[in-house]
């Protein structure tokens, strides 16, 4: 009996380690969401397309506040890459993904029509003082969709918010940022469904 | 003040598991699927071998980590080849080719410094009962670690699906199992 007590307490002083502020660091977490399922789309629309995330992007790591003063670090074109893909897929016939717009032009022979330029913006905070994962988080999509020429085509924007409490991320640091996440791919799927100019 | 709020928390958190992040789909890995393969597959059984390293729980500096989804982290794979394998259109419950796999181990070495994870399982392949593929693939990643346990853990715990991501690269880029699902 004591023994459990113990190894409890000591479970718990290694689990908390985790948890506590460590003033000025900046702590790891992942924006990706689960995506299992997203919105039902109703008529798919009837063109492939490519979506171009730079490597640049790709390994671009962003910081924004946690909680007590800590901040956290994230990567968010890594972290967001599987779910726009899903994203796209679930809207489009087909996706390929590039790294530049100068590689479009060259797919016109696999029927690519559109290019997507997704851009994503973050924000997020804790109201805790002793605990860094932040409780609220934003993020913005804007998709910029031109023609294979580049020629505008039209300019999506999806938001998602998500929060979570201390009893809900003490098992996944990252939940308040998955939940906004999950959101915004969400609404990205069906503004993007919903976009006249596309099925054009 | 900071030391009772803490001792709260270890009080509230005592024996609390941490969960591995959901696995994230490889856009690269899912390009790879749709241009070596054309017949679809379907899922056989994911196990753990008896005694494997982190087959239900990977410990990071003394917090278990356990899978988000099923009992283990055989399960954590099938789920992430069964995502993949969807999003790349390769995906069918009445698909003649079956893919099955042991989970040989896995775990996390969160030194300070410079942090590492594996993971190691066996692929069987199998058409109309013929074994068409069997062999062990292992999927590595190294990350930034520090001493400090909220900085290391947090890192590992985001890392793991990155893990996975190699381990099924591996797979779908050995030329055996490229022709093993043809």
């Amino acid at each position: 009996m004591k023994f459990q007590t113990i190894r409890r307490a000591l479970m718990g002083l290694a689990s908390v380690t985790a948890l506590v502020v460590m003033t000025g660091c900046a702590h790891q977490v992942s924006m990706s969401p689960e995506l299992k399922q997203l919105p039902a789309v109703a008529s798919k629309i009837d063109k492939n397309v490519a979506y171009v995330i730079s490597a640049a992007d790709l390994a671009k790591e962003v910081q924004t506040p946690g909680g007590g003063g800590d901040k956290i670090k994230y990567q968010p074109y890594r972290d967001l890459d599987g779910a726009l893909y899903k994203a796209f897929s679930e809207v489009f016939k087909d996706v390929t993904k590039l790294s530049s717009t100068a590689e479009a032009p060259a797919l016109a022979s696999k029927g690519v029509t559109l290019v997507i330029e997704p851009a994503i913006t973050t924000t997020s905070s804790s109201e805790s003082m002793f605990t860094w994962p932040p409780t609220q988080f934003s993020v913005e999509l804007v998709c910029k969709v031109s023609d294979l020429q580049g020629k505008a085509i039209t300019e999506v924007r999806a938001m998602g918010k998500g929060a979570a409490t201390f009893d809900e991320f003490k098992s996944d640091f990252s939940l308040a940022a998955r939940r906004a996440s999950k959101e915004a791919v969400d609404n990205l799927v069906k503004v993007l469904s919903e976009t006249a100019e596309l099925r054009r | 003040m900071k030391a009772a709020i803490c001792a709260a928390a270890v009080s509230l958190m005592a024996g609390c598991a941490i969960k591995a992040p959901p696995y994230e789909p490889s856009v690269n890995n899912v390009s790879l699927l749709k241009r070596v393969s054309v017949e679809p597959l379907r899922l056989g059984s994911f196990t753990v071998k008896a005694g494997a390293v982190g087959g239900t729980s990977v410990s990071l500096r003394g917090n278990p980590m356990a899978s988000p989804v099923g009992q283990d982290y055989a399960a954590y794979v099938a789920d992430a080849l069964k995502q993949e394998l969807d999003m790349a259109k390769r995906l069918s419950p009445s698909a003649a080719l079956e893919v099955s796999g042991t989970l040989l181990g896995t775990d996390i070495d969160t030194a300070a410094g410079t942090a590492s994870g594996y993971v190691e399982a066996r692929f069987v392949v199998t058409k109309d009962g013929q074994v068409r593929f069997d062999k062990t693939k292992r999927g590595d990643f190294s990350w930034e670690s520090s001493f400090i346990g909220a900085v290391a853990i947090p890192a590992a715990q985001r890392n793991y699906p990155v893990i996975v991501q190699n381990l099924l690269s591996a797979l779908y880029g050995d030329t055996d199992f490229q022709n093993a699902i043809k």
